[in-house]
């Protein structure tokens, strides 16, 4: 009896802390997508980039973890600027064939990338000595790694909720998901906005790709690996629902543990045909309607 | 493109050529003819009703894991299997499609994901009806129509796609000019229109839809049947978006895109990839962002523009 | 006589706001109608109703006596209704024979037939060519809609709905946006509509309105104020005072 409520509690954890990255994976996709409505195939790209970077910050220059995943964080935010104002930005209101194919051809060429510079193995990670121990956190012993992934994922969704609705730049986001057009009309800078979101964007998966790199490995192959997942949070939360991410992500990460754990081997198609069944039922997600 | 049955000709006239013009590269030219095939019908989807999905594969593997199955546990026939691939791919285009055209954009793209995620984790698992992992393998074709052998050299396999090729494209074009053809178009370039005028849009797409898949699934059953041989990455998004690549090269909605993209894709990769790895990849994503910034007609757009300063350079 | 539209009770609610109230509508045959209002009165919620764009909280439609409240837009569009839109939505890409050529295939049920038909083909060009005569579109017809001026779109919105040779035509701000010299010709047309036809209107400029409709309805928010002839409406107290109160306060 015990066994199973403490099997559930480490299903419910492992399943938390899963989720916790594709919450910070797909939060910033969501945003682009809700706001720019570019479909952005290439967001696994800068996770696997952040990732890169803290690794090569640790293992080159021997720094710290911490300040490794601050410089993937900011390396990247600064790759998001750049590329939303160059290339980007000129897809806004391009079909969706050629942001789908802009997306593939970005993908490729961070690969080719990825493959140059590090070679097409995974990149080993050293967690610090105080991530690599175990905590009691009351309801069982657990890997402080976790623990610290679903404390920084919950510390996230907290900030980025708060910036949502109390600050002026969270009000203009919302302003232009919500109806462009309008927003312009009474001042926002919307390019502005759009720039500055696309970075946080890229900046929040470059923090998810980092610190997810024990869990979800950073190599070549990782932006296309894990793009299924995204896509599947940001689609059945609905674009621009941010909330609305953080609980599919972590409904999907416990549903996903805990269904592989029980069926293993039917486990990967049944989680699909769920995904598919609830998007057949709600195609827009669960966000509440934009216009355009 | 005006001067369409030139164009037609001329395809036939290279289809029928090029065992002659090269040889030595059957196997090459047999493989660009079936890929040109499944990009054809992904064309439809893509380029003529505007739905942009990255599952297609899924409809190109069902037909090569039945055809193959179908050779390997009933009847060696080639056209049989044709027959079969073709229609367990409709019936799977028929059920998915139930389901994904309820959506559009990102959605529609991520449901086409799922379904070709789920057709290869099955395929993957039913290990002993699809051999899993290292595929479907024995199997052993019979005669084209009871009377040609395929032969060591693959001549046989080459003419039996390319007669396949053709007539897939005949039917290609009949459906594109027919009235169907050019309400898809009116549904990609205006949905909402179009229901304004009465058009029963839901039923048209899940049409094509099928016919997409039922051709796709047709070049998987030739597949199968001149490699003699099913790999379980006939059913993956990589394929999938192989395929797409394959027809915005070409250039989507053009008609001839995919015998062009098709092709030239093929040859590069051949030659290219061969080389380096790596450098495929960068060179793939390149050519890519030059289309979309540059080109995004692909290969025909292309050519049409140049044929068309030609011809009025010489007035 | 069955009305060729004929509207009970019709209302539509967005969340806690109610844009369309309890709308008793009849059109007969020839009936040449027009809707007004300020913005916002739900003028265009009452048509995306009516087309079928919209599905009502309550109330009743039916065509020629036919309840189609139910019905999905294509399909009351083969019951007879045709509309045009108030900002053109047409296929860009297309030309205009076409566009038109769409429209008159659907509407003689060759819409969706998968084998290319000379005789068929024969006879929707045919019928496209009379469309393009009647409304004076010869000039531009071998390029893409987009590069033509807004007037001659609106034109061809209107040949569209035309080749449906609808029952009930609702036309919304057919002379929205288009250039002053242009506008005349647009009037000619629907001047020159088949008799038989039903014809609903909305419209602001109260010229226009004496020029086309034999009777007005006047909705304001959500509600019909007022109903009669044009001079009946344009002589009742309430609605000099709505519009007398907007002139004043701008």
């Amino acid at each position: 009896m015990w066994e199973l409520a403490d099997l559930l509690i480490s299903l419910v954890f492992y399943g938390t802390a899963y989720g916790m990255i594709l919450y910070l994976l797909a939060v910033g996709l969501s945003v682009t997508l809700g706001l720019m409505r570019v479909v952005n195939l290439a967001h696994g790209v800068f996770a696997m980039a952040g990732g890169y970077v803290t690794v090569t910050a640790m293992s080159r220059f021997g720094w710290p973890f911490l300040a490794a995943v601050l410089a993937g964080v900011v390396v990247v935010g600064l790759l998001g600027v750049a590329l939303e104002r160059t290339l980007y930005r000129r897809l806004y209101s391009a079909p969706i064939l050629e942001q789908v194919l802009f997306s593939i051809g970005l993908i490729f060429i961070a690969i080719a990338a990825a493959r140059y510079f590090f070679g097409p193995l995974a990149q080993p990670i050293d967690l610090p000595a105080w991530l690599s121990t175990r905590l009691d956190i009351g309801i069982g012993v657990f890997p402080a790694y976790r623990v610290f992934l679903i404390g920084v994922g919950g510390m996230v969704a907290l900030a980025i909720g708060m910036a949502i609705d109390g600050t002026r730049f969270g009000a203009s986001i919302r302003a232009a998901v919500d109806n462009r057009r309008m927003a312009e009309s009474v001042g926002i800078n919307v390019s502005r906005v759009f720039t500055l979101s696309f970075a946080l964007g890229t900046a929040l998966a470059a923090l998810g790709g980092s610190l997810g790199a024990d869990l979800l490995p950073i190599y070549p192959g990782y932006p296309n690996d894990y793009l299924v997942y995204l896509l599947i949070v940001v689609a059945v939360a609905g674009l621009g629902n941010i909330r609305g991410a953080l609980y599919v992500a972590l409904a999907f990460g416990i549903t996903d543990t805990t269904i592989r754990y029980f069926l293993p081997d039917v486990g990967r198609v049944l989680i699909l045909l769920l995904v598919m069944a609830v998007l057949f039922r709600h195609p827009h997600g669960f966000a509440p309607k934009t216009q355009a | 493109m005006r001067p369409t049955r030139l164009l037609d000709g001329l395809v036939v006239a290279a289809l029928a050529a090029f065992p002659l013009l090269a040889p030595g590269y059957l196997d090459l030219g047999t493989r660009m003819v079936i890929l040109a095939l499944f990009a054809m019908s992904l064309d439809l989807l893509v380029g003529y009703c505007g739905l942009v999905t990255l599952g297609h594969a899924a409809f190109f593997g069902m037909g090569a894991y039945a055809a193959g199955i179908f050779a390997l546990r009933a009847w060696a026939d080639p056209v049989a299997g044709l027959v079969v691939g073709g229609a367990a791919a409709a019936l799977l285009g028929l059920v998915s499609g139930a389901v994904l055209l309820r959506s559009r954009r990102l959605t529609l793209i991520v449901l086409s994901l799922a379904t070709v995620l789920v057709v290869q984790e099955v395929a993957n698992k039913m290990t002993w009806l699809t051999g899993g992992a290292d595929g479907l393998q024995g199997i052993s074709m019979g005669p084209v129509l009871g009377r040609f052998a395929f032969d060591l050299l693959g001549r046989v396999s080459y003419a039996y796609a390319a007669v396949v090729l053709a007539l897939g494209f005949l039917l290609f074009r009949a459906l594109v000019d027919s009235n169907f053809g050019r309400s898809l178009v009116g549904i990609r370039e205006n949905e909402s229109r179009m229901h304004a005028i009465g058009t029963p849009v839901d039923a048209r797409l899940r049409t094509a839809f099928v016919m997409s898949a039922a051709l796709a699934g047709i070049a998987g059953a030739l597949q199968a049947q001149v490699a003699e041989f099913v790999a379980l990455n006939a059913v993956s998004v990589e394929l999938s978006g192989e395929i797409l690549i394959m027809l915005i090269l070409g250039g989507a909605g053009r008609r001839y895109g995919a015998f062009l993209g098709a092709p030239v894709y093929v040859f590069m990769q051949d030659y290219l990839a061969r080389e380096d790895p790596t450098n495929w990849y960068l060179w793939i994503g390149l050519m890519l962002l030059a289309i979309v910034f540059f080109a995004p007609g692909g290969l025909t757009a292309w050519l049409g523009a140049l044929a068309r300063r030609l011809g009025a350079t010489r007035s | 006589m069955t009305p060729v539209l004929d509207v009970r009770g019709l209302s539509k609610r967005f969340g806690s706001l109610d844009v369309v109230r309890d709308v008793n509508l009849t059109l007969e045959a020839g009936a040449r109608y027009a809707l007004i209002g300020p913005n916002g009165a739900g003028k265009t919620t009452l048509i995306n109703l009516i087309s079928g764009r919209l599905s009502p909280s309550a109330g009743e439609i039916r065509i020629d006596g036919r309840n189609v409240t139910r019905m999905p837009e294509a399909g009351r569009v083969k019951a007879g209704i045709g509309r045009t839109f108030q900002i053109t939505s047409l296929f860009r890409r297309l030309t205009i024979e076409e566009t038109l050529a769409l429209a008159v295939a659907e509407h003689v049920g060759a819409g969706g037939r998968l084998w290319p038909d000379r005789a068929s083909r024969a006879r929707i060009d045919a019928r496209v060519a009379e469309i393009v005569a009647t409304l004076r579109l010869g000039d531009d017809l071998a390029r893409p809609i987009e590069v033509l001026p807004y007037g001659v779109q609106r034109m061809v919105e209107i040949g569209t709905v035309l080749a449906l040779e609808p029952r009930l035509l609702l036309l919304d701000e057919p002379a929205a946006g288009v250039p002053r010299g242009d506008v005349g010709v647009i009037f000619e047309a629907i001047a020159k509509l088949p008799a038989s036809m039903a014809v609903l209107l909305i419209e602001h400029d109260i010229d226009v309105v004496f020029r086309v409709a034999a009777r007005v309805a006047v909705l304001v928010a959500g509600d019909i104020l007022v109903e009669g002839s044009p001079a009946e409406v344009s002589e009742h107290p309430d609605v000099r005072a709505l519009y007398l109160g907007e002139a004043r306060h701008g």
